[in-house]
């Protein structure tokens, strides 16, 4: 005979993913509720933006998602070119397809931070982050900025790449695909982990379309679903790659859905190396105001989907705006933190122990819900 | 120890402070980022005594890693005030020194020196790993030298929930009337 | 991408023929639009035709024509991920309308959302309060037009003018702290 406790995951706590709060009601060690508390990091970017103009706006969007910033100026970047109605050139596709895949590269590296750290694999965690630390290199040389690059635009890329890009971007992989073989030996195949992972958390395909689950987390369940295959934006159409996906849909399935990924991200940018365009325009010049129109861009981030829906329309019947009307982000995390997550409370016995291993298999980001 | 001596106000519990620094684990926003680099692999932060802790009762330095929204304060306030003496506050990115790129948000706090006695700024947007060691390594010595007088004088509180929110919001009510 | 005959078969007569294909590249989609008080049964016979991974919902604030519209995002993944647009109006002075949560369970989230920024009321909705903004905002929706929240911050942190320092009351600290001999390196 036990009383429901309820207590605060609350923000500063090693095992939150970020800055967030989760109000959990516990039963003996089993929780039976979870709730989150977003609104930590709201900075109110949809309202920031309709006062600058459209190109400073492109600077305010990898703040919106931090592990993974490119994929947010590229939704960004489709949206716009849908209203000026222009296709970018061909090595421009190619070059955003390099970058977007580099970035997932990242984002995954860093998610293995946040999943190896709270149960106690701190082994793992010291090679990702080496492995990082030549990635946001590589970002430094290509495009001047660790983190937050501005380098996909709308109308192609911002700047052209130097003349030793091949081998640079070579050697960078060269030296990161024997870190990943030996976080793939040493990790996702070691017995304690598996014993950790395995049947925490399942989700079922049909649950999981139901609640709006995308990503890698749809994929773990075994729906084949990515966007990158489905859309065949930017250059993804001449480029052929395999979709990783599990079958159970528990937090292990998930957890070697995401190194799959790792694998096949290393397997596009080859690709992508060898048919790309080396001569040729790398951006179009856009005028300075923009045309009346509606642009939907919807990407296929680390995470899941990401969607970007800009109106632009004028504020007074006598103008041609330099400021978009109205943009609305959807970052993949708010299905992932708030449905699925009460979903798998609700169903299955997760215990407070479990509860770091399946925050971590969804790979949230904090500042995806509260922009 | 040679050029420890040399300096005047050197004393033994500064230099023994200042060499084992924890902070507390919390990613506040942004600049959280540039972290994992200084405590892992390349910049090992943890050969310079940094380790993070993870409660306030057990941590000397609270680290603000970027912009600071009004919900974000009042959990600061509150680790800060359970963070024993001597305490020190380090604080990184343009968003909290006065307000970054952020400056007409209606939810971050532009400038956060008036809520808290800061040590060390670091600045940049985002600062890069070794800025974050730079400013670590400044605090060392600003600790070492006694240059930080601890404890700091605080004026009496009375309850903390009322404090924070008597301080925010009547602020903000006596700027919008000064206004007229 | 074409129409899809089994949408077109199950939805009311009235709206039959006003399914139109807009957009180009990755925001291809069908666009619908209809009546505030049909939303609950269109939205149903949509995820009967297997438009059931719910995106999201777009609410835009037009302040002279006195509406706000609502446009409800959804895709479906057996048809290849094709994206679905239902547009709908609703008036700005009494901003009603019926809630879609227990069809699809995100929209619970997005329609939080809805209330917290634009003040609109949906209606079977049982949790509508501030989430995000719970201590980050006190007033009136933000995110509609006739809030100008860059002059309200303008008069509170920064004296009224642009391009100004925020004022600051004290400094505990930093460059007035307690240093001396001009040590700021």
């Amino acid at each position: 005979m036990s009383k429901a406790l309820t207590i605060f995951l609350g923000p500063q706590h090693p095992g939150a993913p970020g800055n967030v709060a989760f109000k959990l009601v516990l039963d003996g060690e089993r929780v039976v509720d979870i709730d989150l508390i977003p609104g930590f990091l709201h900075r109110g970017f949809e309202k920031m933006m309709e006062y600058r103009r459209w190109d400073m706006d492109l600077v305010m969007c990898p703040r919106i998602c931090v592990e993974d910033p490119d994929h947010v100026e590229l939704s960004y970047t489709h949206a716009m070119e849908q209203i000026f109605d222009i296709e970018p050139p061909e090595k421009a596709k190619y070059i955003r397809v390099i970058i977007a895949e580099f970035s997932r590269l990242a984002s995954h590296l860093l998610w293995m931070m946040h999943f190896a750290g709270p149960i106690a694999a701190r082994y793992a965690t010291s090679w990702a982050i080496a492995a990082r630390e030549e990635i946001l290199k590589w970002f430094d040389y290509v495009t001047g900025h660790r983190i937050y690059h501005h380098y996909i635009f709308p109308g192609g890329v911002r700047w052209n790449i130097p003349g030793d890009f091949e081998e640079k971007t070579l050697k960078v992989l060269k030296v990161i695909e024997p870190l990943i073989k030996d976080l793939d030996r040493g990790f996702f195949h070691h017995p304690i982990f598996i014993k950790r992972a395995q049947g925490v958390g399942r989700l079922k395909a049909s649950d999981a379309i139901r609640l709006g689950a995308t990503g890698p987390n749809l994929r773990g369940s075994g729906v084949q679903y990515d966007l990158r295959k489905s859309l065949r934006y930017d250059a993804y159409g001449e480029i052929d790659f395999e979709i990783p996906h599990g079958e159970y849909g528990d937090a292990y399935d998930r957890a070697l859905v995401r190194l799959r990924e790792m694998y096949t991200s290393i397997y596009i940018i080859r690709q992508a190396l060898e048919k790309m365009p080396y001569e040729g325009p790398y951006r179009w010049k856009l005028p300075p105001t923009l045309p009346i129109g509606e642009g939907i861009g919807r990407v296929e981030s680390a995470r899941g989907e990401f969607v970007a829906h800009i109106i632009s329309a004028p504020s007074n019947p006598l103008s041609r705006s330099l400021t978009p009307y109205r943009i609305k982000f959807r970052g993949p995390t708010m299905p992932h933190l708030t449905t699925i997550l009460k979903h798998i409370v609700a169903n299955e016995e997760i215990t407070v122990a479990d509860l770091p291993i399946l925050i971590g298999s969804l790979d949230p980001c904090p500042p995806d819900i509260d922009r | 120890m040679a050029e420890a001596k040399m300096n005047k106000r050197f004393s033994f519990t500064n230099w023994v402070r200042s060499r084992s620094l924890w902070m507390i684990h919390y990613c506040s926003a942004c600049g959280a980022i540039e972290l994992p680099p200084n405590m892992m692999a390349p910049l090992d932060l943890e050969r310079w005594g940094v380790m993070p802790a993870p409660s306030p009762r057990q941590s000397d330095v609270i680290v603000i890693m970027g912009y600071v929204t009004k919900k974000t304060l009042k959990v600061l306030l509150r680790l800060y005030h359970q963070m024993p003496e001597p305490r020190y506050v380090l604080v990184g990115c343009n968003c909290p020194a006065t307000g970054g790129l952020y400056w007409d948000s209606y939810s971050t706090i532009k400038a956060i020196d008036e809520f808290l006695p800061v040590d060390v700024w670091v600045p940049g947007c985002m600062p890069r790993a070794e800025d974050w060691l730079k400013g670590f390594l400044k605090l060392r010595e600003k600790i070492g030298d006694g240059r930080i007088e601890c404890p700091r004088p605080i004026e009496d509180l009375g309850e903390l929930e009322e404090w924070i929110y008597r301080e925010v919001k009547m602020r903000e009510e006596l700027m919008r009337s000064e206004r007229g | 991408m074409s129409f899809n005959d089994e949408l077109v078969s199950l939805l009311p007569p009235k709206y039959k023929g006003r399914l139109s294909i807009t957009g180009s590249n990755t925001g291809k989609r069908l666009e619908l639009y209809i009546d505030p008080c049909d939303v609950r049964s269109i939205l149903k016979a949509v995820y009967d035709a297997g438009y059931n991974h719910f995106i999201g919902i777009t609410v835009v604030d037009y302040p002279m024509e006195n509406v706000f519209e609502l446009v409800y995002l959804l895709s479906s993944i057996e048809r290849n991920g094709e994206l679905l647009a239902i547009r709908t109006k609703i008036k700005r002075d009494e901003p009603f309308i019926d809630s879609v949560a227990d069809i699809y369970p995100l929209a619970y989230y997005q329609e939080i959302e809805g209330y917290e920024f634009f003040g609109i009321i949906f209606r079977g909705h049982n949790g509508l309060r501030k989430w995000i903004l719970l201590d980050n905002w006190e007033g009136p929706p933000p995110l509609r037009k006739d809030i100008d929240t860059r002059q309200i911050v303008l008069e509170i942190f920064y004296g009224g003018k642009r391009y100004e320092r925020p004022r600051q009351w004290r400094s505990l600290g930093g460059y007035s702290g307690l240093e001396r001999g001009g040590e700021n390196e």
